[in-house]
């Protein structure tokens, strides 16, 4: 019998966004027992696959001493059945206490002491469940049944689940028999949870999976609120395992995480390939979302049960983020007693999305995640900085599907100045199979013991994804007891003799305040307000001369356990594009991070109005929204608007930190990532893992030899705006405005922005010879440039060095050197006859132009200018200019040089 | 575990013109081959320690695989003798010279075909001629872009160490790229991996600005010089100067659009209907 099992989002569209989980359709009821076999079949495949999906990252988490192999893996889930593609409602009751009904024997029914096991897991929680979840949303029997026996896998399928309608009208729990009775008291109470939530499910895993797993916790940790039987050690190692990363939730708050779904239907509901994909941000996305509701609890412990009292009486709001939006905030209103309250110091609204992984629309495109862990055990001769960096590269596709991805990073690691460190050979490349790559740097003592903030940069294709690491900070050889407060801080600046340390408090109590040295602080922190659930205020304080002064304060809210921070100084800001958008297309980019990650949500128009393309070079084409992703910082991106608005993003920037942005091979759109201008010479180019070059070094070498920006055209006579534009060279990196690079070589390349603040790293400038002459063509209120010329080193063919290709044609007015390929600048080799084919495109037909023709470098020759459609031949010298009225969209005039002149 | 694949193949061509055969030899002149042998099933170095045989020269690879041996000049190929139950693998590239890295050469329990198809990015079509390198064995494809590379080392237990195998692949005007076999696994002796597409390097033909609507004028003669009216509702939203391509290009929001396309005493038009942002519509205009 086969089961089919189909995502919601495919079969059932009219209720997609209304509900999580895994659906099965039944095709034809017949009987509970078939129910049972299509469901447990679903149940398996599920398990299967994330067992898969989340192989690697359990080993590697194994490996470094942060994962206990002999807790049974599990992720449980709600189950909702259809018949014939319409879904079965779930059994709704009045609000009210479960009862859990058991059978007493046959198929389905558990031994004696396991049946006993889960009603004590469940008697003993019940009132803590009640108060941190709230009360079930519907009341009454809930059949609890054993579905260990149909299984045969018993790694692959460990983990509950819960039918809200069973087909017979009755919400129903399927649960395993495990050997660990702490690991089925936590699992138990997780599906519980779900049982709680019932009927009244949420659209979205961030919320339905992450409340329930932050409640998961919170119970489970709770004094008494599980049988005294059991041990509290293995409990906690249980949730360590797969709930809590809520120490590192800083460093992982990456954008890659957000969705509606955390496992895409085409890598949950069907078969993964034998072998299979063993890769995947999964685990990470179910234990970062338990871990951000962990941080709202752990300063509101009633928020989740209010939360749910009024979504509740809202179902229409289980799947509307702004709804929620609103309720979160009053929910937190009501817990704390007053309005417009906040968390960790921020309204609830903007709390929210600031936790990526609660962001509830599917954005398209290649993704990439970093994610970093200290390793503290088994340290010794030179360890100083040991990290475990690994990196998740996927793509997300239309309907949510995601595809695994491989690749090839070279890491960058980045010293406090942001001199390239190479730690070892074996960090020099990180393959990425399978969506799944990772590294083990030991980041070397630069500083004869004093610690440093270490930059990672993981660029794949043109993604970065970056990790800032406290080397020295955390564990080392010498000091190998771990602390349990660390992290960096960016954008702070220090004059000589000024001193900065990160003070933690928990009320007015100071509990440490570890030196900053180089970015980097870490302490260990000996005082139960740290260790368990707690509040934290995180100060970053500057002395100078003996005087302090608070540079940054920031609310922190933590669970049990080490917390890991990205602290960053003026690191938020509301970003006002210089200008806003214009009416018509334009070059744009951020120079900030975003929050959002919706173009829609970004701009503030309708998705099927926005027309935003990014050029792709890999497939010499654009891609064109939705397909272009989320917008980020650094990428350039064509957009068209239908008015001039203003444009204000709220963003993440990394202040007084250099920024690399990634290139791929051929044209890349390029935006100034920093909030400032940057020439040239505050540019390193960065090759797979060598020493980085300066721009001057690169230009011609790996980089071309100019960069351009674009320059809207005349208006259009039907739009009123510019439709299309000219290409010219530019001289600086602005923000805002974007650029066309290209890169040379096949590998790709990086180019690393470093701020005013840092020391600029000049190098020699390419030594310019012989001469050069400025075409130019200005067609209000643009003007298209081309150059030629002639130099000791120049040839008759490309030379990536002195010569310089047009990026993509813009459909505007161009001007360019007609040779091998069109050319923005064409240099040949000094004294020799030479005739230059100056080719424009664009024109208006009967239309008079004029080219004009100036000096910019040494002094060029007399020549013979030629305009073969019209017959003329003139001899000039520069400057010199020459009008000629277009029988075509194309002109072309041919300047020629006699040999030997100079 | 890392593997690495160090390419071989650019510096084996350039030192073609040595030219000769597995033995051949310039006048008692020799070349050094270096290289590790790989275990697929483990990544690392065989257990016990595989050797390597050049004509009569045979040596034990170091314990983390690696080898290096002096051959006569033009030396073409070499022997790996696992000596274990997966027996010997031979493995050819170019006639060697001076000293030559053959990269890593891996051997396992079974041998595989690994067969796969080298396309343009930009175009799609097959590109011909590529040299495609895996796991120590070198081939090059057809017209049709598909090539072939026999005796791959393969392990049926377990693919993480076969997938982890960087492919290399290069071909004249485009930049060289890297391919993995996975998820792929052995049927009937033959790994088929996913195309492999290759970006241009010469990009002589950029694309014009972002466009979802467009399409050619014709008669060719009648293109250029034409004027491209996009009409919503009859009310004119951009008009496009049609160059010397004879074509037209719009970038608009969806929704039901007429194209009208003038030359003179010449008219054309057409309709698009756009549902989606990132939707292409190409419709040709004829004038008459």
């Amino acid at each position: 019998m086969k089961s089919t099992v189909t995502a919601l989002g495919i079969a059932f569209a009219g209720l997609s966004a209304a509900q999580s989980g895994l659906w099965v359709d039944l095709s034809s009821y017949r009987s509970p027992g078939d129910t049972y076999a299509r469901t447990d079949a679903a149940m398996r495949t599920y398990a299967i696959n994330t067992d898969r999906l989340t192989q690697l990252q359990r080993d590697r988490m194994k490996a470094i001493g942060r994962y206990n192999d002999r807790i049974p893996f599990s992720l449980p889930a709600t189950v909702r059945l259809a018949i014939n593609g319409r879904p079965l409602a779930p059994v709704r009751r009045d609000p009210g206490d479960l009862v859990l009904v058991f059978d007493a024997s046959g198929t389905y029914a558990f031994p004696s002491a396991y049946r006993a096991l889960l009603q004590s897991v469940f008697d003993t929680a019940k009132a803590t469940l009640n108060v941190v979840f709230g009360r079930p949303a519907s009341g009454g029997n809930v059949l609890v049944k054993n579905y260990d026996a149909s299984i045969g896998d018993r790694d692959a399928v460990a983990g509950g689940y819960f039918l809200p309608n069973n087909g017979s009208n009755q919400p129903e729990i399927r649960f395993p028999e495990y050997n660990s009775p702490e690991a089925a008291a936590v699992n138990f109470l997780h599906v519980l949870l779900l049982a709680y939530i019932g009927p009244s499910a949420y659209g979205f895993d961030g919320f339905q999976e992450g409340l329930a797993r932050a409640a998961t916790m919170k119970v489970a940790r709770s004094p008494g609120a599980l049988p005294g039987t059991l041990d509290p050690g293995l409990i906690e190692a249980t949730l360590d395992n797969t709930y809590d990363v809520g120490a590192f939730y800083d460093w992982y708050n990456q954008r890659a995480l957000g969705g509606r779904q955390f496992i895409a239907s085409n890598l949950r509901d069907v078969p993964l390939p034998p072998g299979g994909s063993l890769g995947g941000i999964y685990l990470l996305r179910f234990q970062m979302a338990g871990s951000a509701w962990q941080k709202l609890i752990a300063e509101n412990p009633g928020f989740i049960a209010e939360f749910n009292r009024r979504v509740y009486l809202q179902p229409g709001a289980a799947g509307d983020i702004v709804a929620l939006a609103a309720i979160g905030q009053a929910a937190l209103d009501t817990v704390k007693g007053a309005t417009n309250s906040l968390v960790e110091g921020l309204s609830f609204p903007n709390w929210l999305r600031r936790q990526y992984v609660l962001e509830t629309k599917d954005t398209l495109g290649v993704k990439l995640l970093v994610q970093p862990t200290p390793i503290t055990s088994g340290l010794g001769g030179s360890d100083y900085g040991v990290f475990d960096v690994s990196a998740t590269y996927f793509e997300t596709q239309v309907g949510g599907n995601e595809i695994l991805l491989s690749g090839l990073a070279y890491p960058a690691f980045w010293d406090q100045s942001y001199n390239r460190v190479f730690p070892s050979a074996q960090e020099d490349q990180m393959p990425i199979s399978g969506a799944y790559g990772s590294v083990t740097p030991n980041l070397p003592d630069l500083n004869g013991g004093v610690p440093y903030r270490c930059v990672v940069d993981i660029p794949v294709g043109d993604r970065v994804a970056r990790a800032y690491l406290p080397a020295g900070s955390v564990a080392t050889a010498s000091n190998p007891t771990p602390n349990n407060f660390y992290g960096t801080v960016t954008g702070l600046t220090l004059t000589s003799g000024a001193t900065a340390r990160v003070r933690v408090m928990s009320g007015s109590t100071v509990l440490a305040q570890p030196a900053l040295r180089n970015g980097s602080f870490g302490a260990l922190v000996n005082n139960a307000s740290f260790n368990g659930y707690a509040r934290l205020k995180i100060d970053v304080i500057r002395t100078i001369s003996g005087a302090d002064s608070i540079q940054m304060t920031r609310f922190v809210n933590k669970g049990p356990g080490e917390l890991a921070l990205d602290l960053r100084v003026g690191g938020e800001v509301n970003y006002t594009l210089p200008g806003g958008l214009l009416k018509g297309i334009q070059m744009v980019g951020l120079p900030v991070d975003p929050w959002v990650s919706s173009a829609s949500d970004l701009l503030g128009l309708p998705d099927n109005r926005i027309l935003i393309a990014r050029y792709d070079p890999s497939l010499v084409t654009y891609d064109l929204y939705p397909d272009t992703g989320a917008v980020l910082q650094g990428h350039g991106y064509f957009v068209r608007v239908d008015a001039a608005q203003t444009l204000v993003v709220p963003g993440r920037t990394h202040p007084g930190a250099a920024v690399l942005v990634a290139l791929k091979p051929g044209w890349n759109m390029v935006t100034c990532p920093l909030t400032e201008n940057v020439e040239t010479n505050r540019i390193q180019v960065v090759r797979t893992s060598e020493f980085p070059a300066t721009y001057a070094e690169s230009a011609g070498v790996t980089l071309g030899s100019e960069f351009f920006e674009f320059k809207r055209g005349a208006n259009d006579a039907a739009s009123g705006a510019p439709e299309t534009g000219t290409m010219v060279p530019a001289v600086r990196f602005e923000p805002g405005k974007a650029y066309f690079v290209r890169v040379l070589v096949a590998e790709g390349i990086s180019l690393l922005f470093r701020p005013t603040t840092l020391t600029a790293r000049p190098g020699p400038a390419f030594k310019q010879t012989g001469w050069r002459l400025k075409a130019s063509l200005t067609v209000t209120p643009a003007t298209t440039v081309a150059v030629l010329g002639q130099s000791n080193t120049g040839t008759r063919n490309f030379d990536r060095r002195e010569d310089s290709g047009i990026p993509p044609r813009i459909g505007g007015v161009q001007m360019y050197v007609e040779s091998t390929e069109p050319l923005y600048k064409d240099v040949r080799r000094v004294n020799l006859g030479e005739t230059y084919k100056l080719r424009m495109d664009g024109l208006v037909k009967d239309k008079i132009y004029t080219v004009n023709l100036n000096q910019m470098l040494g002094t060029a020759p007399q020549f013979v200018l030629k305009d073969p459609a019209w017959l003329i031949y003139r001899t000039l010298r520069a400057p010199a200019s020459y009008s000629f009225k277009a029988k075509s969209t194309s002109h072309r005039i041919e300047i020629q040089v006699y040999g030997g002149s100079q | 575990m890392k593997i690495r694949l160090f390419a071989l193949v650019v510096a084996a061509l350039v030192i073609l013109a040595c030219g000769g055969g597995g033995g051949g030899g310039g006048g008692g002149q020799t070349a050094t081959i270096s290289g590790r042998v790989l275990s697929v099933v483990t990544g690392g170095a065989t257990s016990p320690r595989s050797t390597v045989t050049v004509g009569s020269t045979t040596i034990t690879t170091q314990t983390d695989g690696s080898f290096e041996i002096v051959a006569p000049q033009g030396t073409s190929s070499l022997l790996v003798d696992t000596l274990s139950a997966w027996g010997t693998f031979t493995f050819t590239f170019p006639g060697a010279s001076g000293t030559v890295d053959v990269g890593d050469l891996f051997v396992g329990p079974q041998k595989v075909t690994l067969k796969g198809k080298v396309i343009s990015s930009a175009t799609d079509l097959p590109i011909e001629g590529a040299a495609v390198s895996f796991a120590g064995r070198h081939g090059e494809t057809g017209a049709d872009g598909k090539f072939s590379l026999a005796n791959v080392a393969y392990n049926s237990a377990s693919q993480t160490v076969f997938w982890g195998i960087a492919g290399d692949v290069k071909a004249l005007n485009f930049f060289a790229t890297q391919f993995s076999a996975q998820p792929h696994v052995s049927v009937l002796g033959v790994v088929t991996v996913d195309d492999i597409r290759m970006t241009p390097a010469d990009d002589i033909n950029p694309p014009p600005t972002p466009f979802n609507i467009w399409g050619r004028v014709s008669p060719t003669a009648s293109g250029p010089g034409s004027i491209a009216t996009l009409k919503e509702s009859g009310v004119p939203v951009r008009i496009y100067n049609v160059g010397s391509d004879s074509f037209y290009r719009f970038w608009v929001p969806p929704g039901s659009y007429t194209i009208e396309v003038v030359n003179g005493a010449l008219t054309g038009s057409a309709t698009a209907t756009l549902t989606t942002t990132n939707e292409k519509i190409r419709r040709d205009v004829t004038l008459n």
